[in-house]
């Protein structure tokens, strides 16, 4: 069970890295991770995107030289001064753990004797890498012209083009959006992401690519994952896979097979029936209007606010009462629903962008209004679908957007779901077990929500599983 | 530059340190109340902490001038003896050296644990102030090394890397270290 470490020079693996050198160890002491957590996302707080870290330990005793500059274990982590950092790959099992480690986060300790004559290196997921180089970028630099059209396919690789460094490969799963989107409603022409509608969001000077990704994740409903691609690991550069998935598709994968060690089950606190997410809201001074989608397991109602006509509200999800109301408007102006925040609902934050509609551009149903008090759109509201209404085409509906997203969120709406937590062997032909399926019976899947230790010698881990 | 010469005359010298202590503590009486020869224990101790530091001598060759310190080190040990301290006293100075010499927390505890090996052969209060004088007496010397006149913390690293673990991610406990927001 190999562990691949290759150093450095740069800021960051995805903008600049020179190989200094690279040190591949068979083994690893038995206490060679002592830390070591991966989750996936907070079980608590929807629209939340976790990482982990781990701390490998190297002895200084055992063998190991560097291939480049055969230095000694010792020499080859502290030998030189220099800001350097660790691309740590480590494969226990058939699994694929990879992180970066700056000089900063690495520490020997040379008391010779309690096991500790010893270099410790603390690696977060190369993903924090990653979100860190996109962090870095503003949203300004995509380049996506007025009067362009991207489909989310498309679009995706353009959120991250100029910033994969060329070892990136960004994937979108096999089934297009589109075609999950025309699973609910058939009569969809077409979706796409609009120039005109991401460059009249104003200030994206000051807002990262990474920060707007999240906000169409969130706002879409999908999910990532990084993880080096196999094959590669030997590679003074690895190549590194940032997968774009949807929750949807795991339960049309094979599930997992697991040899478990230890079972135990948990159900979680109850959670709030409804959940609210806001893709548009404007102020007047008797309620905040909001177009979005309110859902429990048993119903939804969703809003497209204005009909384009610069008067009509409605239908429409107003929150009133300081926000603490929200109340589902029907398009007679009858309320057909109401909840109260923090006890039936919780909302699921989308940052609200503000906008300037001066672009002389045809903008839909966006048409301005009063905002004066307050507003804004998601980012996710860049796309839009043409559905057609009555033999009328209209060009900028985002209800099935909104609803396909639901899917994505459906376990935070249960009541009280189990919660699991299994030691296993790392199964031998899976490179990431995060976000897998695993099947207990038919009704009753789970995916693998967190990894919270690994023994490396044994190949075995502690897992967390939610309910999918 | 530490040389091989450097090693054995700091062995040597080692070695007759621990005999001079052991003449000295000789001449005390080394039984307490309870009839425990805890001096002599203390020397067995002092014995095997200088095969230690010896040991850990030879297998550093990032330390550098660590004669000076051991001599300067040794006095104090001396010191302690002839001044009458308790057994948990002159293990808590056992323990202070080894802190000292370790540096940082690491050695603080590995001399803690050594310090309380010592105190084993007798009952003493955790509370005893000639123990707790000992500790922050090291303590102190450790955390002010380049003040002049404490002990120098002889471990020299060329890359900054500190004791302290002021790493941009603390080291936590496990239990208390969980996911990272992204």
């Amino acid at each position: 069970m190999p562990v691949y470490i290759n150093k450095y020079t740069g800021n960051n693996y995805f903008q600049s890295r020179k190989l200094v050198d690279k040190l591949v160890l068979n083994t690893l002491p038995v206490d060679g991770l002592p830390v070591f957590r991966y989750e996936t996302e907070d079980q608590l707080d929807p629209g939340s995107f976790r990482s982990g870290d781990f701390d490998i330990k190297i002895s200084l005793l055992q063998q190991g030289t560097s291939q480049l500059r055969g230095l000694s274990i010792r020499d080859f982590f502290l030998g030189d001064e220099g800001d350097f950092y660790y691309l740590v790959i480590l494969k226990p099992g058939g699994s694929s753990f990879s992180g970066i480690a700056k000089q900063s986060q690495l520490s020997a300790d040379y008391t010779y004797n309690q096991n500790r004559y010893d270099i410790t290196l603390t690696c977060k997921d190369i993903l924090i890498e990653w979100s860190r180089r996109c962090d870095a970028v503003a949203n300004s630099t995509i380049q996506f012209v007025n009067g362009e059209q991207l489909t989310f396919e498309s679009y995706m690789q353009r959120h991250f083009e100029g910033l994969t460094g060329g070892i990136v490969t960004v994937r979108t799963p096999v089934k297009k959006y589109v075609e999950r989107l025309r699973e609910l409603y058939s009569n969809i022409q077409w979706c796409y992401a609009l120039g005109d509608y991401r460059n009249f969001i104003t200030g994206q000077e000051s807002i990262s690519r990474w920060e707007t990704f999240k906000e169409l994740a969130k706002g879409l409903g999908f999910n990532f994952e990084m993880y080096v691609n196999p094959g590669t690991e030997e590679m003074s550069e690895p190549e590194i896979i940032f997968n774009i998935f949807f929750l949807a598709d795991l339960a049309a994968e094979t599930p997992l097979q697991l040899e478990v060690i230890e079972h135990k089950e948990i159900i979680t606190p109850p959670k709030l029936e409804w959940l609210y997410l806001k893709y548009r809201s404007f102020s007047l001074n008797e309620a905040e209007y909001s177009d979005g989608i309110f859902f429990s397991n048993a119903a939804q109602y969703g809003s497209d606010t204005d009909h384009g006509d610069g008067v009509t509200l409605y239908p429409t999800c107003a929150l009133t009462l300081g926000g603490r109301l929200l109340s589902y408007i029907n398009e007679n102006n009858i309320t057909e629903k109401t909840v109260v925040r923090g006890i039936d609902f919780r909302e699921l934050e989308l940052k609200q962008y503000g906008y300037n509609l001066n672009t002389g551009r045809p903008i839909g149903k966006l048409y301005p209004l009063n905002e004066a008090n307050g507003g804004g759109m998601a980012y996710a509201r860049i796309f839009n679908c043409a559905r057609v209404h009555g033999g009328v085409l209209d060009f900028y509906d985002f209800v099935p957007i909104q609803e396909y997203c639901k899917l994505n969120y459906r376990h935070y709406v249960n009541l009280g779901s189990g919660l699991k937590c299994l030691e296993i062997q790392l199964p031998s032909s899976y490179t990431n077990i995060l976000w897998k399926v695993v099947s207990f019976d038919a009704d009753n899947l789970h995916y693998v929500s967190s990894i919270e230790s690994i023994n490396f010698n044994l190949d075995s881990a502690t897992i967390q599983l939610s309910t999918l | 530059m530490y040389t091989s010469n450097n090693k054995l005359k700091e062995q040597g010298i080692l070695t007759e340190l621990s005999s001079l202590a052991r003449s000295l503590s000789e001449a005390e009486s080394g039984l307490t109340s309870n009839g425990v020869n805890n001096t002599s224990l203390m020397l067995e101790n002092f014995e095997a902490m200088s095969a230690f530091t010896t040991k850990m001598l030879a297998n550093m060759n990032t330390i550098d001038g660590g004669l000076a310190a051991l001599l300067k080190l040794f006095a104090e040990l001396i010191n302690s003896l002839q001044g009458g301290s308790s057994a948990g006293g002159i293990a808590g100075i056992f323990g202070g050296i080894i802190g000292t010499i370790l540096g940082g927390p690491a050695g603080t505890i590995l001399g803690t644990v050594l310090g309380g090996l010592g105190g084993l052969t007798s009952p003493r209060s955790l509370n005893n102030p000639s123990v707790d004088a000992v500790f922050r007496s090291s303590r102190e010397q450790t955390a002010g090394s380049s003040a002049g006149g404490g002990i120098i913390n002889q471990i020299i690293i060329k890359n900054p890397v500190t004791f302290q673990r002021a790493f941009d991610v603390e080291v936590r406990t496990r239990s208390a270290r969980g996911g990272i927001d992204l």
